[in-house]
């Protein structure tokens, strides 16, 4: 955690400011992919490359070509075509457009513009790389989705408890209950995505086995996350015969499963 | 909430569910998976469990230090047979050393089946070794690829030191109608068993 902090509570830091000197110009074009571009054109990672298919009219452009350090000029260009292709916004950008150097305009620019355009940008912040490690992924390596999530442990998902509140057996049966409030599923949103895919795969009843399956969990994980689901309020947890229930209860089983399974 | 068809929610007590559980056992290609979707109305899923601690000792892990975990993963079928009852089949995890899955597996179960390859009789054993000792009602499934039956059902039996009062039945892992009959006769089994430890128990 020496490190993450820094990076983390920097890159956006350094990152976001800048975009907003330039909100004004491209909010008054109301140009929301340019302002993206202005996003990206932020981003700390020098060596990232961003395939755009935005026009190359300024390509050339050699004040765009002195604007930053890049040493890429189809890149670079791309992304200082958008943001300088009306005049007046080439002002704002050369100051800013030491790129590396995103100081100066926060403090004056911040409070003017942070709450306001938020929105604006959010959808494309995934792509914004001061989140991204660099040299995290490759084109080269080809990391199969279901190995990719494996470099989490898989009781993380759990926070390192391994016990359930409720007795679930394999074929326990779980179904969503039906009257659970809004609240409670927003509340578990943020609580956990996981509850509300439960939640959603149980519309009809089905056994932790499945949802286990479903959530492509090992069972003892499944089991925790279900147990949360359930205390939580969001789903039925069906009772299962076990030993205790006594010899009728068995033989009514036994006897329902057998009558079932000759009519099928 | 001024729409004229809203209802506010009512707190009403689900439609009560039950759910029963049939092992299907035997050894490696045996047929379990075919089994289970035979008869499953979904197609087989697979669950794993994670072995951690349990395997110290019995898995060998020196060559690979730094695998801490193993998954285990074992194919169930489920059909629905009313309303409010679902049958869970599972079958077997393939690696048999895997016993702190099988507690699991037999926990509440109604029986199970064995599947039997005949050529392969000896990865029978472990299973049924395993359901005697848990007292778990199980019969022996004869697979019988291709519809042939290689050995006379007795010296199956025999080979399998299998009581008389167990019934040894052939099947065809592929055929619906043959394993739902399977797991008839193991039904029907597990219950005159049951009544049978009842009355024990009771004198």
């Amino acid at each position: 955690m020496s490190t993450g902090p820094g990076f983390s509570g920097e890159a956006p830091g350094a990152g976001e400011p800048p975009p907003e000197t330039e909100d004004g110009a491209a909010a008054g074009r109301g140009d929301d992919g340019t302002f993206a571009d202005v996003l990206n054109g932020f981003s700390l990672d020098s060596g990232r490359r961003r395939k755009r298919k935005k026009s190359k009219e300024f390509q050339d452009d050699p004040a765009a070509g002195t604007a930053d350090g890049y040493s890429t000029p189809t890149d670079q260009g791309d992304r200082v075509t958008s943001v300088v292709s009306p005049p007046a916004s080439t002002e704002s950008l050369v100051p800013a457009g030491g790129l590396f150097d995103p100081g100066p305009p926060v403090p004056e620019d911040l409070p003017d513009y942070s709450p306001g355009y938020t929105p604006d940008y959010s959808p494309d912040y995934p792509d914004f790389d001061g989140y991204t490690v660099p040299g995290d992924r490759h084109p080269g390596d080809d990391i199969h989705p279901g190995e990719e999530t494996a470099i989490v442990r898989p009781y993380a998902l759990t926070g390192g408890r391994t016990k359930s509140n409720y007795a679930l057996e394999l074929e326990t049966l779980v179904s969503t209950k039906e009257s659970v409030a809004i609240g409670a599923i927003s509340d578990a949103a943020v609580g956990q995505i996981e509850s509300l895919s439960i939640m959603e795969e149980c519309r009809s009843p089905r056994s932790v086995a499945e949802i286990a399956a479903f959530l492509r969990v090992p069972l003892g994980v499944a089991r925790v996350l279900i147990s949360d689901a359930a205390d939580a309020g969001l789903v039925t947890v069906h009772k299962t015969i076990s030993d205790n229930d006594g010899a009728e209860a068995h033989l009514v089983l036994m006897e329902r499963v057998l009558s079932g399974l000759r009519r099928l | 909430m001024d729409s004229v068809g809203f209802k506010a929610p009512r707190e009403t007590a689900p439609p009560t569910m039950t759910s029963a559980k049939i092992v299907v056992a035997g050894g490696f290609g045996a047929g379990k998976t075919t089994f289970v979707g035979a008869v499953s109305e979904i197609v087989p899923l697979t669950t794993e469990a994670m072995m951690t601690d349990a395997s110290t000792g019995i898995d060998n892990i020196d060559n690979t230090p730094n695998k801490t975990t193993t998954t285990v993963a074992m194919d169930f079928g489920r059909v629905s047979l009313d309303a409010d009852l679902i049958l869970y089949l599972f079958g077997t995890p393939g690696q048999q050393r895997f016993w702190f899955m099988w507690d699991d597996l037999v926990r509440g179960a109604i029986g199970a089946v064995v599947l039997a390859d005949t050529r392969r009789l000896a990865d029978s054993f472990a299973p049924v070794d395993f359901f005697e000792d848990r007292g778990l009602p199980y019969i022996v499934g004869v697979n019988t690829f291709d519809g042939i039956l290689q050995h006379d059902i007795n010296d199956v039996r025999e080979a399998l030191s299998i009581d008389p009062s167990i019934p040894i039945i052939q099947c065809d892992a592929r055929d619906r109608e043959s394993t739902k009959q399977t797991l008839i006769t193991l039904v029907e089994y597990a219950m005159r068993q049951w009544i049978a430890l009842r009355a024990a128990k009771a004198t």
